[in-house]
């Protein structure tokens, strides 16, 4: 006992100091890039194996829901009971079941809100501005609006029961997470049930920016108004329960979102009878809460080869004006999914467009839009269309879409996604003339944000990554995807989101790196989408080519789908499935925060010294005769002549034969030594000798860190160009400073490093020898020939009305 | 006696409403570049263009056609001019002249410049634009030169930013 007390601190006090750094290079200055990750990754065992796949025991629990939810639209309120059936399919035996309470994030006391420092700007919400210039803090209206908000709204769940079959099972409120203590411990391979009853008031999504809530259109010709109601995180759920961290039960702050189980949902939920529902899932009662008109125009709309209008324009604008007169409830099943959300509003003209996907797995997809008259007609031309293209994009870099349904709501969210059901802000604006019109940013806005939510459908609805711990494993990997159906899309529309457009954020000091905790990361934007994208964009370009990285790609979605991924498999298995080692990138991007800044510094030309003094003296006498004359010579030249040319009596020997003149001792010596050489020898100096080719030795030095390889252009004399592309390996045993030899017949004149911007090259000033002046931004923007069609404003000018230059 | 126990009292003031448009992205990036070779200090906004355009509505109460008025990203530049400052390690401000704006791709940029002034050894850098529109606009400020990059980041309540050169 008395040694365990003593050895204790003594430990702690060893490994404190080297967290995170176990192995380390002590003496002088190598840095080895290229270490392999081994030491970095998590130990590969029976369920995850060392090529990142699921291994032989590999598991996940499973929860299925039945649900039966009514929306009290008078008092913006849901109430509900559900059933929730829990499968142990771990190797643990479970004494109690986490659960995630997300609407408790709004609760005044909640974690979230009392962590939130004043004026902290990463909190989702409105403004409020410390005092700053001798100004006195300041509050925005509409932080005065969510602060009355939060008072006026008692937010958060009430939980009247959670019971089982015996009666009312013990359960602990922790915040945003609730235990539930099971009657009697769940064996491996054993389920339980319970029911839970809950009831919670939505919030308005305008006043509290949740993921999720209500939006009021008070300008309705309804009295009252109307709502869109988007209902997500609405349901006490499962927390995933895992083989490399137990319960994910770490509190909901609002950024870091969410890990979830898979199961099949029963839900039936009871809206005013005027409402159209969009849900996740498909619906199983259509002959209860449709019209026969809208029915039939379902029908017709899966073969369309354009969206059919499920509700129309003038259908939905006249629900908006009356009310409801009863209820209707609509019946939704869903297998296989992660997550449930829908979305519920007198107002929604509703659109679809079946997608003939083919395969086995789910031959049709209905792709569905819900919008408002304020989305249009921005909706009803590309909301659809952008869910399609991204089913036909996203598809073909993974697996073919799964579920039968695929839907984008317009609603007070901006872009949020859930399986098979996407939430997107994008809105027109309505003019003084009653039109409603939007600008062209918009237009690509909502492309682009379609396409985005949908995609998360894949990642990481179906390839089940953990967003609370690992923002970019979805973020990232859906950001790099987008950005190819963005491309797919139309290339016209400048989506920048290639390696040139984040050399600013790379070169900064505020970042931290992308393997970072997602409520740690600064600069969200940049750290878990823009920065990965741009890397997979880069190894899929350039460093393993788009055969090797797709193949690899799939087969990591492929080992996934429908099943929990942690980083280390993603690295793995695009290693395992390329068969290149990349621990060098997956070191560089995501585990360190340096840039790429490569720098061609010097080059020096060779020839190959042929000891043939009938060659080589030659060339010397060149070699002299190319440097510039003297100065001084070259004036006196022109005034006078010399000594020497007005008394030709004292030339001799050396003035009609220069000092690089062949005597036959050299041509003796030279044999002589020719003479010594192996056969083999002296056939290799003979070919060189006569192929006469260039040596060429180039410098490059790496400013920035992060090793990549080095993209080279090279320019001859002749006009030809030439790629050549050094692999990132040539950094290995020395990370910022190499020397590369080129032989060639042809003269090098000019040299460009990464001539197409392809590696997030911070600095290309130094990626040419001879080196080129670089305008910077100003000095290209203040050069005249920069007056180009761009700056045309060709939307007014084409108001222009022809002039008759006669009248 | 009995004394109260007194908080020093602090005005707290309102701010106008503010935009409630939640798909901003709320991020901008300037380079702060000393270019030895135009012996100026160049200052290179870059705005998202559909960030820029929500910001013009709340602004100036219309909606704004960045791509396709010059008139209205003049009116913009002439916002983000209002709302960038700089100055030395005396205080002094240095006083920027616009240059002019243009869109390349999604961005919106907005350009700005000043001699470099002798013996500057700070820079005093404030960068409020658009952070009285949304909260959670962080502008970032890259100040380059030579070789050494060295930033600034406007969020939360951060109002001026020292940078050593």
């Amino acid at each position: 006992m008395y040694r365990i007390v003593s050895l204790l601190p003594l430990a702690a006090l060893l490994f404190a100091p080297v967290a995170g750094a176990a192995i380390n290079q002590t003496k002088g200055e190598f840095k080895d890039k290229f270490r392999q990750l081994d030491e970095v990754l998590p130990t590969a065992n029976s369920y995850r194996t060392a090529g990142g796949e699921p291994g032989h025991e590999y598991w996940q629990q499973r929860v299925d829901y039945d649900i039966d939810v009514r929306l009290i639209e008078d008092q913006r309120r849901i109430e509900a009971g559900e059933k929730i059936r829990y499968s142990n399919q771990s190797p643990d035996t479970l004494r109690f079941l986490w659960l995630q309470l997300d609407q408790n994030r709004f609760r005044s006391d909640s974690l979230a809100e009392r962590s939130a420092a004043f004026a902290d700007s990463s909190r989702r919400g409105p403004k409020i501005e410390d005092a700053k210039d001798g100004k006195p803090p300041r509050l925005s209206l509409d932080e005065l609006r969510r602060q009355q908000f939060m008072a006026d709204n008692a937010l958060g769940y009430e939980l009247p029961s959670v019971r089982d079959g015996a009666g009312e099972l013990d359960h602990t409120v922790v915040g945003t997470n609730l235990r539930v203590d099971l009657r009697s411990p769940l064996k491996p391979g054993g389920s339980t049930e319970f029911d839970i009853d809950f009831a919670f008031n939505i919030v308005d999504e305008d006043a509290i920016s949740a993921r999720s809530g209500y939006e009021h259109f008070p300008d309705d010709e309804r009295e009252g108004g109307n709502d869109i109601f988007l209902l997500a995180q609405w349901f006490p759920r499962l927390h995933a329960y895992t083989d490399y961290e137990g319960w994910t039960n770490k509190e909901f702050l609002g950024r870091g979102e969410f890990t979830l189980e898979f199961g099949n949902y029963r839900v039936d939920i009871t809206v005013p009878d005027d409402h159209i529902v969009s849900s996740t899932g498909e619906l199983q009662n259509p002959g209860d809460v449709l019209t026969r008109a809208q029915r039939e125009r379902l029908e017709a709309a899966r073969t369309a080869d354009a969206p059919v209008f499920i509700v129309t324009p003038d259908e939905a604008l006249d629900n908006e004006r009356e009310g409801a007169a009863g209820t209707k409830t609509w019946r939704f099943h869903a297998d296989n999914v992660r997550d449930f959300a829908w979305a519920s509003s007198r107002k929604f003209i509703w659109d679809a467009q079946g997608y003939q996907q083919g395969g086995s797995v789910q031959p049709e997809v209905m792709a569905m839009s819900f919008y408002p008259k304020e989305g249009e007609p921005l909706w009803s031309k590309y909301s659809t269309a952008a869910v399609i293209h991204t089913l036909k994009v996203y598809s073909r870099f993974s697996f073919d879409y799964p579920y039968p349904v695929a839907q984008s709501v317009n609603g007070p969210v901006g872009g949020m996604e859930y399986p098979m059901i996407t939430f997107n802000g994008p809105r027109t604006d309505l003019q003084d003339d009653g039109d409603r019109t939007y600008s062209l940013s918009e237009k690509r806005y909502l492309v682009g944000v379609i396409i985005h939510e949908v995609g998360h459908t894949y990642f990481p609805m179906i390839v089940n990554s953990d967003e609370r711990q690992w923002t970019w494993m979805d973020e990232g990997l859906n950001s790099f995807l987008d950005a190819m159906a963005g491309w797919e899309w139309d290339p016209e529309i400048p989506w920048n989101n290639q390696p040139r457009d984040i050399v600013d954020y790379m070169k900064s000091e505020d970042q931290v790196p992308i393997m970072t905790q997602s409520d740690s990361v600064l600069q969200l934007g940049p750290n878990a989408y823009a920065k990965p994208t741009v890397a997979l964009m880069i190894l899929r370009e350039t460093i393993l080519g788009r055969e090797l990285f797709d193949f690899a790609f799939r087969e990591y979605s492929r080992r996934w789908m429908f099943k929990r991924p942690a980083p280390a498999d993603f690295f793995r298995s695009i290693e395992e499935a390329s068969g290149v080692d990349l621990d060098w990138f997956w070191r560089g991007w995501f585990y360190t925060t340096d840039h790429v800044d490569i720098s061609i510094d010097r080059v020096w030309k060779l020839r190959l010294d042929t000891r043939d003094p009938d060659i080589d003296y030659d060339r010397r006498r060149q070699e002299e005769a190319d440097k510039p004359s003297s100065v001084i010579v070259e004036r006196n030249r022109a005034d006078d002549r010399t000594w020497v040319e007005e008394n030709p009596g004292v030339r001799d020997f050396y003035d009609a034969n220069d000092r690089f003149t062949v005597t036959n001792k050299e041509r003796n010596e030279y044999q002589a030594f020719l003479a010594e050489l192996e056969d083999w020898e002296r056939e290799a100096l003979a070919r060189a000798v006569e192929e006469d080719q260039n040596y060429y030795v180039l410098q490059f030095s790496n400013h920035g860190g992060l090793v990549m390889p080095i993209l080279l252009q090279l320019t001859y004399s002749d006009g030809s160009v030439e790629r050549l592309n050094i692999p990132a390996e040539i950094w290995r045993r020395s990370w910022d400073s190499v020397k590369k030899l080129i032989v060639t017949d042809r003269e090098l004149v000019e040299i460009t490093v990464d001539p197409n911007w392809e590696t997030a090259d911070t600095d290309v000033e130094n990626n040419h020898f001879p080196r080129r002046i670089i305008p910077s931004r100003i000095e290209a923007y203040k050069t005249p020939e920069r007056e180009g069609f761009e700056e045309r404003d060709i939307i007014n000018d084409s108001k222009t009305e022809l002039e008759n230059p006669e009248e | 006696m009995i004394s109260s126990l007194r908080f020093p009292m602090m005005m707290l003031a309102l701010l106008f409403a503010a935009a409630g448009g939640a798909h901003q992205q709320k991020a901008s990036i300037t380079r702060v570049l000393f270019n030895e070779r135009t012996g100026n200090i160049e200052v290179m906004h870059r705005f998202l263009l559909h960030d820029a355009e929500h910001a013009c509505r709340e602004l100036f109460g219309r909606s704004a056609d960045l791509l396709g008025s010059s008139e209205d990203r003049d009116r913009f530049a002439r916002y983000v001019y209002g709302h960038f400052s700089m100055a030395d390690q005396g205080g002094e401000s240095i006083r920027l002249t616009p240059v002019g704006n243009e869109v390349d791709g999604r961005f919106l940029w907005v350009y700005a410049e000043a001699p470099i002034p002798e013996r500057l050894e700070e820079l005093t850098l404030s960068h409020q634009a658009l952070r009285d529109v949304w909260p959670g606009q962080v502008n970032m400020v890259n100040v380059e030169r030579d070789r050494l990059v060295r930033t600034a980041t406007f969020r939360d309540g951060s109002s001026e930013i020292t940078i050593e050169l």
